[in-house]
């Protein structure tokens, strides 16, 4: 239990320096900007107390708002992702339900579900966040072509994290 | 009564999603508007650190590039003085005018809204409204300050409204971003009859007393009539490159707040 917590606040600062520091100045051109940093919310396990996940939601997108100038867009975004996080997972539950506190990954989850889960999350996400912050401009096509640039980038960040950081069960990060 | 707190407990996930939301709506609109507050100067003062730090090493590595840039600006303000000196008459209007110079430490050109700090801030004199200019032509507009750091909004920024004019007709309008591409603004409410050529200058025009008159903001790219309204919009080439802006100089009008003053009163 307190090896899952050090884990969780290991994780949570890591993609906030990652995010801050180094992806908030990747600026391919107008409709490339990746936001790793929703990775912590995908992978909670799927018996996540959701009050908590909320609350931490709220925690990673006003510090994220705060060190990119932007008060209050990720806050909204990653609280909303948050929010909708139990109800995907009960929509995509498996037909004889998930195993008992797993943590979603590819290794537990397989390829196709992973990858529909995390794009509908990132989809999700990234899309709030444009759509809030073009609130006054018009050009709906615009933020949805830049919400899908920026899904697929991120996206593909998160497999590449996935690939390299996530352990067989066994080798004792507790998660399983 | 009770019922109701049953209510709030048996949905608190909902509830407690509202909650945060409402924080969340709330930032987002005391981040919109034009004034100070504490939360945000920790915010920039925070971030500044930051960026000053990842700064330190790019600004080493552009050093060339950057002095190419200042020299072409130096030779444009050589020019203007040469100018001067031969209508000092008609200049002395701009005596009230002070410069400050500061570095860009972080900026964005990719997002709707962007943003550039720069390294000066309160202690050095710095205030909000006041304006801001590189080398190559207008920036923005100061909106933040903590004590070392200033916030700027760019004119590549959804609420910024920079009042221009075009350099031969001087016909003026209002120049705003589409919040697309950080190289064009448009340029509008000037009245359809008005001839425009490609290439002609896009100036200040000074009406809110941030900028002095005549800075260049960029160039007339093409122009689009709207027969509805009976005036056009004109695509504008900014002068500034927002993707590489650094050395910025900003300006203070001594007069500025004399005529915010007599513009309250005018329009209140």
């Amino acid at each position: 239990m307190t090896r899952d917590v050090i884990g969780y606040i290991i994780r949570f600062l890591l993609l906030i320096v990652v995010q801050i520091a180094l992806l908030n100045n990747v600026q391919f051109s107008g409709l490339l900007n990746p936001y790793l940093y929703i990775y912590f919310l995908i992978v909670l396990p799927v018996d996540f107390p959701p009050n908590v996940g909320l609350i931490l939601a709220f925690a990673m997108g006003i510090v994220i708002d705060l060190f990119s100038q932007t008060l209050g867009m990720h806050t909204i975004s990653a609280v909303f992702l948050a929010y909708a996080r139990p109800y995907i997972l009960r929509y995509m539950a498996p037909r004889d339900g998930y195993e008992f506190s797993r943590m979603v990954s590819v290794r537990q989850m397989g390829w196709l579900w992973f990858l529909t889960f995390s794009g509908l999350m990132v989809f999700l996400h990234h899309f709030v966040l444009f759509f809030i912050e073009s609130f006054r401009i018009s050009g709906f096509g615009y933020t949805l072509l830049k919400a899908m640039g920026s899904s697929a980038l991120t996206l593909t960040l998160i497999v590449v994290v996935q690939l390299l950081f996530t352990r067989s069960p066994k080798s004792g990060l507790g998660y399983e | 009564m009770r019922n109701f707190f049953q209510f709030i407990w048996n949905n608190q996930f909902t509830f407690l999603f509202f909650v945060l939301e409402f924080i969340g709506f709330v930032l987002l609109t005391t981040n919109n508007n034009y004034h100070n507050n504490s939360l945000h100067a920790t915010s920039i003062s925070l971030s500044g650190k930051i960026a000053s730090i990842n700064n330190a090493y790019a600004q080493y590595i552009g050093l060339k590039e950057e002095n190419t840039r200042l020299l072409e600006g130096s030779a444009r303000l050589k020019e203007k003085v040469l100018n001067l000196s031969s209508n000092a008459d008609q200049e002395i209007d701009r005596i009230h005018y002070k410069t400050r110079t500061a570095n860009a430490i972080k900026s964005t050109y990719n997002l709707g809204n962007n943003y550039i700090i720069i390294n000066k801030g309160r202690l050095a004199g710095i205030a909000p409204q006041q304006g801001v200019i590189s080398p190559e032509g207008v920036v923005g507009i100061v909106s933040q300050c903590s004590d070392h750091y200033s916030k700027v909004i760019p004119i590549i920024h959804s609420q910024s409204l920079i009042s221009c004019k075009l350099a031969s007709s001087s016909y003026f309008g209002i120049l705003r971003w589409e919040g697309k591409n950080d190289n064009f603004a448009l340029l509008e409410d000037i009245p359809n009859h008005v001839r425009i050529r490609e290439n002609d200058s896009i100036l200040t025009r000074g009406a809110s007393g941030a900028f002095p008159p005549n800075e260049l903001i960029g160039f007339a790219v093409s122009s689009e009539k709207n027969e509805g309204s009976g005036f056009q919009s004109i695509k504008v080439k900014l002068a500034t490159n927002f993707k590489n802006i650094d050395n910025v100089i900003i300006i203070e009008n001594e007069n500025k707040l004399e005529l915010d003053t007599l513009l309250m009163e005018i329009e209140p």
